[in-house]
């Protein structure tokens, strides 16, 4: 690593005030630090910090998604790879143009965000249309807003709702069936279990949606791998467990709830199945189907635009729940997850604002 | 009583209970100044012989507490700036001490013979008014810090001299109740502390987990709901030195320090007097750039290379070694050497030890992305990420709305920040500005 170590020494005054590639400084230092930490110390008190970084904080999220990643290449094929890299090629150049701009450093929340972004999108999506979500999504979603820390919405749903609205055929016909880019299923595409529910009143086993037999977005089929990850993100602290736990624990009461009152589809002519069992069923399918696992194991946790109190926590996550439900079955999409986030999203600061005034009442008084 | 939040950091390099023999030094050199004290106003002449005992400087802003020669010799004052340095030390200093003027009360004793400015306030952790009286005082026995003096180091003898100290300071402080912060695991020291405790009513044990910073005697303080502007602080060795100042008319002149960190050969307690060098305390393991802390790594401050000796607040010292290296692609090593609050390090597979630290600040500074590992980690309860920014939008009135006043500048949510935010340089910022306006206005 001496010869590395030793070319971005010497090409390091090309990067200084006065030097010809001075704009460029935060991409050289990005591209330097990734390599080789900055030997920061401590000045004074706390002499000794802990060891975790936003580099390795922002890492961890990636290789929680590492299940989802292989299993989308693995269902829908090489493409996928494709997507992530014009996401982050595009994505990255976004972030890298406003911090040179801005004349600070490239945030390490982009890693997240481009990753997330491509496998939320449905696995034929176009490229160009990738590039103009995650283009859309890092500069209005975040950079506009100041950059990693102070957006109020998450980047990657802020360029999926915009791709969703621009482009809508396209985002409801690029349903590809799992395994058809190399000859493994019979249809090259395939409704969705949330769209076969919603429309035909068929209901995907539970044990397919958990291996990721039927179609979705690229990351969201194989569900296995995003509780798996889910749950590493939690162990490790990275995300907090009271987001997701509360958001999957509402989208299963709330489903449950309209179950037992009926509000399951029939169809044609035959009667909406009722009874207790049905109404499980109905919550366990809602629970597993559609994109509730990787919006509540991926994107809801975002800390930045959840609210940082831990019972406003608790309230975004059963918001969330309670809005997919009822954007599932009582309007014309057939999946809610995106948008309810993004709704709870803009209530994040509400929420924490009612909560402290509340927790700090009696401070407020004396 | 339940506690939440603390965090221990295992830094290497523990010093042992074992007291290192004392070698006598060839000069002294006392800093005019520590942590609190200033000691602006000399009494003594270049050249002037002192013997033990005798006031060398006073500090006019801290009710003119005394800095004491600890041993008799020749005051130069033209060897280092900001130092008082005794030459000449005579062999037969022990004997001889300063002449005691009119024996006045024993809070004029304690004054005079330098144990008053180990205590301190718990609101403003200034040295109290001697004309007043707290309601309660607190000595954490056991301190959870890296590192501070072992009551082990300092207790050798027993419990017998500090209990008799204890009684000594609550009869002078008119009956305030004296609480004593210890683990809720058992010791031999603490079985003591807890017969002693069992036949005096004013003594109370206040049990915490063995967790930092639940030592803290602010942290006592606000769990035992006592006010902390009646509420003072006293270390073990100050009220042993109550004790015998009180008792034998001795001066605070010795202390017990603990020297430690990865960088020390064998860390160990020391007891010397004030101005001892610094430089035979110090046996480095390697030839490598140094920072020596006094006091705990996360609250203490860095000596200045221009520090020649031992100063009259200093605990501990650690010696941690400063970053120079540049870590590969550290972001994706497993990190099984490295500890961390949170579960990202390959290390959580192992069992906990001590972990070779340096000043590595760990990463870079980044604006805060709401982790929440700082409120997690805060022992009295507050949200230490929101009253950053507050005080950093130069709001100080809404970081107090948000409960600031009950911060003890522990210094764990700038040990945990992932960001790197320093917490704990704010914090401590706007209570001495605070303070000052206390004080003025």
């Amino acid at each position: 690593m001496k010869w590395l170590y030793n070319l971005f020494e010497s090409s390091k005054p090309h990067f200084e005030k006065r030097g010809k590639l001075a704009f460029f400084k935060p991409l050289f230092e990005a591209i330097e630090f990734i390599f080789f930490y900055p030997p920061a110390r401590t000045v004074t008190g706390p002499h000794v910090r802990d060891p975790l970084d936003i580099k390795r904080y922002m890492t961890i999220v990636i290789v929680a998604l590492l299940p989802s990643i292989c299993a989308s290449i693995y269902f829908f094929g090489p493409r996928i790879l494709l997507m992530i890299l014009v996401s982050y090629a595009v994505g990255g150049l976004v972030e890298v143009l406003f911090a040179c701009i801005r004349k600070t450093e490239i945030h390490e929340g982009f890693f997240v965000t481009g990753i997330l972004f491509p496998l939320i999108l449905p696995p034929a999506t176009p490229l160009w249309v990738v590039a103009v979500g995650v283009f859309f999504g890092v500069f209005f979603g975040k950079e506009v807003f100041g950059g990693t820390g102070h957006n109020i919405f998450n980047p990657a749903l802020v360029g999926r709702l915009f791709v969703t609205i621009a482009f809508p055929t396209i985002l409801t016909t690029g349903w590809t069936a799992p395994g058809a880019w190399r000859g493994a299923a019979d249809a090259v595409s395939q409704a969705t279990p949330m769209a076969l529910a919603k429309t035909q009143a068929v209901f995907t086993p539970v044990a397919d949606l958990l291996i990721g037999i039927p179609s979705g977005s690229a990351g969201e089929t194989f569900r296995l791998g995003i509780i798996i990850g889910g749950i590493f993100l939690m162990l490790t602290r990275v995300s907090n467990w009271r987001v997701p736990i509360s958001y999957l624990a509402s989208v299963f009461v709330m489903a449950f709830v309209i179950g037992l009152f009926g509000g399951i589809p029939s169809a044609g002519e035959s009667a909406a199945p009722s009874g207790f069992a049905a109404a499980f069923n109905f919550g366990l399918f809602n629970l597993l189907g559609g994109s509730v696992l990787f919006g509540a194991m991926f994107m809801a946790c975002d800390p930045v635009t959840s609210p940082f109190t831990v019972p406003g926590k608790f309230i975004f996550g059963i918001g969330c729940g309670v809005l997919t439900v009822l954007i599932r079955v009582f309007s014309g999409y057939v999946e809610g997850v995106m948008f309810s986030i993004v709704i709870m999203n803009a209530f994040t600061p509400l929420i924490d604002h009612i909560v402290l005034s509340m927790r700090y009442r009696g401070a407020e008084a004396s | 009583m339940k506690f939440n939040g603390g965090y221990n950091v295992m830094l290497e390099g523990e010093p042992s209970t074992g007291v290192a023999p004392y070698q006598k030094p060839e000069a002294l050199h006392l800093p005019l100044y520590s942590d609190r004290l200033d000691f602006s106003l000399l009494e003594v002449e270049d050249g002037a012989s002192v013997v033990k005992g005798q006031v060398l400087a006073r500090d006019p802003v801290n009710f003119s507490v005394p800095l004491l020669a600890p041993m008799a010799g020749t005051i130069n004052l033209k060897f280092a700036e900001r130092h008082i340095t005794i030459e000449h030390l005579s062999a037969s200093s022990d004997s001889e001490t300063a002449e005691v003027g009119d024996v006045g009360d024993e809070r004029q004793t304690l004054l005079r013979l330098g144990v008053w400015s180990s205590l301190a306030r718990l609101d403003t952790n200034r040295v109290p008014d001697p004309e007043r009286t707290p309601e309660a005082l607190i000595v954490s026995v056991f301190r959870f810090e890296p590192f501070l003096p072992s009551p082990a180091a300092i207790l050798k003898d027993g419990a017998g001299d500090f209990v008799s100290g204890l009684d000594r300071l609550h009869k002078l402080f008119e009956d305030a109740a004296v609480y004593l912060v210890v683990p809720e695991s058992d010791s031999e020291l603490k079985g003591q502390l807890a017969q002693a405790a069992s036949s005096n009513s004013w003594l109370n044990l206040f049990e915490v987990p063995q967790t930092y910073p639940f030592d803290h005697p602010a942290f006592a303080a606000q769990m035992l709901k006592l006010s902390p502007k009646r509420a003072w602080s006293l270390d073990v060795q100050g009220v042993i030195a109550a004790n015998q100042a009180l008792e034998n008319n001795r001066p605070y002149t010795k202390r017990m320090v603990s020297v430690g960190g990865p960088q020390i050969n064998q860390p160990c307690h020391h007891h010397l007097p004030i101005g001892y060098p610094l430089a035979m305390i110090i046996d480095r393991q390697s030839g490598a750039e140094c920072r020596i802390v006094s006091g705990g790594v996360l609250t203490g401050g860095a000596v200045a290379p221009s520090q020649l000796g031992l100063d009259i607040e200093c605990q501990g010292l650690t010696v941690l070694e400063e970053l120079t290296g540049r870590e590969i692609l550290a972001f994706v090593q497993p990190g099984f050497t490295k500890q961390a609050y949170s579960k990202t390090f390959a290390s959580v597979f192992k069992p906990l030890f001590k972990e070779k630290r340096t000043t590595a600040l760990g990463g870079e500074s980044r604006p805060c992305v709401f982790c929440g590992f700082c409120e997690q980690a805060c022992p009295v309860g507050i949200i230490p990420h929101l009253i950053y920014r507050y005080l950093d939008k130069d709001r100080p009135e809404d970081a107090y709305r948000f409960k600031f006043d009950k911060c003890i500048d522990c210094g764990l949510c700038s040990y945990v920040c992932v960001s790197k935010i320093n917490h704990l340089k704010l914090f401590r910022a706007e209570r001495s500005r605070a303070v000052t306006e206390l004080i003025e206005g």
